[in-house]
């Protein structure tokens, strides 16, 4: 889109990328905000590493932009002046765009190609060492649940993945994945010479988790990055938990970790809560590759 | 020039998107949808008007879509992934 906007908007066309929930976490380290200054993050990032001069606007935590507009991760839309969405794809097409602006506001010549732009799109920062840990490898179909922090003084630093496997999906009874992902754009790490992370499980009735507690590993290099992981059994029992009563009856997780900020020099011990429906999270996106090193595919 | 070529990829490939896999029984009451459903709930918006959502801008400041009309706009969603 970038040739097209260098070409259309001295004539009056405006673009905007939208930006949305992640698509596919852990892809370069990265995963889903939970608050909106976090997405906000999530826009500069995606501005410094593109190099992009596009405008961008952030869509809302409640993903209404998204919904409102088909739900579709790389959609593109034109709008008229009045208001009017006069095309509309499911997946962005440069080349199909340019057309459509050469019918509607006439032709550009010469066309503005890739090379002209002399972008300078960067790599994402890496952060403190990955591959320490081993990642879980899990064979099974995975969906993502609803994950919501509840109130903390300290900013998530740590952002909890929930994912159920098939078996539970199917028959109540499987596998849920814990993941404890360092957020890297809040530019911490674990302090390994402090305890391991732990959590704690608290279930409604008719739900069951085990273990109800786990305790991460020890490390013997004093930082990394790589994510906390767990699998546990889940149980469900709707003749106890009607199917729904599941959006009011969240398990809860508590977890307990120390993180340090080199940059801001603090090292401190953190407690946090989040609340997980098993409900599936038609925006917390599909993850590649996990168990790559330092987190899902790399580029 | 691979580096520049790899980077130039990397740009590309930024808007990489989810296709998402359905399952239907148990969780089934909040499932999501598939890609090809997706693509025909977008398809499906032409010529109707732009819904009016609040928004941000890349600074935070709130913003309604409705205020994006007067002139062709075009819209391109993506993500860092």
């Amino acid at each position: 889109m970038e040739t097209v906007a260098v070409d259309y908007a001295p004539r009056g066309v405006k673009f905007y990328y939208i930006y949305k929930a992640l698509a596919h976490p852990e892809n370069n380290g990265y995963i889903q905000p939970f608050t909106l200054e976090e997405r906000l993050l999530h826009v500069q990032e995606a501005k410094r590493t593109l190099g992009s001069g596009i405008e961008w606007i952030c869509d809302n935590m409640d993903n209404g932009l998204k919904a409102a507009l088909g739900g579709a991760p790389n959609s593109e839309f034109i709008i008229d002046p009045t208001g009017k969405i006069i095309r509309a794809r499911g997946w962005s097409n440069a080349t199909s765009l340019r057309t459509d602006l050469e019918n509607l506001i006439g032709k550009v010549s010469p066309a503005t190609m890739i090379a002209d732009l002399k972008m300078k799109p960067v790599a994402p920062k890496r952060p403190t060492a990955t591959g320490i840990v081993p990642r879980i490898q899990i064979n099974s179909v995975m969906r993502a649940v609803q994950v919501m922090p509840l109130e903390s003084d300290e900013p998530y630093y740590v952002k909890l993945r929930v994912e159920v496997d098939e078996s539970f999906m199917n028959e109540g009874l499987g596998m849920a994945y814990l993941g404890f992902h360092l957020d890297p754009l809040l530019h911490v790490h674990w302090n390994n010479l402090a305890a391991p992370i732990q959590f704690r499980v608290r279930c409604p009735v008719g739900i069951t988790m085990g273990p109800g507690a786990g305790r991460g590993p020890e490390i013997k290099v004093e930082a990394d990055g790589d994510p906390r992981e767990f699998l546990v059994g889940l149980e469900w029992d709707a003749s106890i938990l009607p199917a729904n009563r599941l959006a009011n009856s969240p398990v809860i997780i508590e977890v307990d970790y120390f993180a340090c900020h080199d940059d801001l020099g603090w090292c401190k011990p953190i407690r946090q809560q989040y609340e997980v429906r098993l409900l599936v999270d038609r925006n917390a996106g599909s993850v590649r590759g996990r168990g790559a090193r330092g987190g899902g595919r790399r580029r | 020039m691979f580096t520049q070529y790899r980077f130039s990829l990397m740009a590309l490939s930024l808007f990489w998107a989810l296709i998402v896999i359905d399952f239907t029984p148990i969780l089934a009451q909040v499932g999501g949808r598939t890609g090809g459903a997706q693509f025909s709930q977008v398809t499906r918006l032409l010529d109707t008007t732009l819904p009016t959502v609040s928004v941000f801008d890349a600074q935070g400041n709130p913003l309604s879509t409705a205020s994006l009309r007067g002139s062709y706009t075009v819209f391109v969603f993506g993500c860092l992934t």
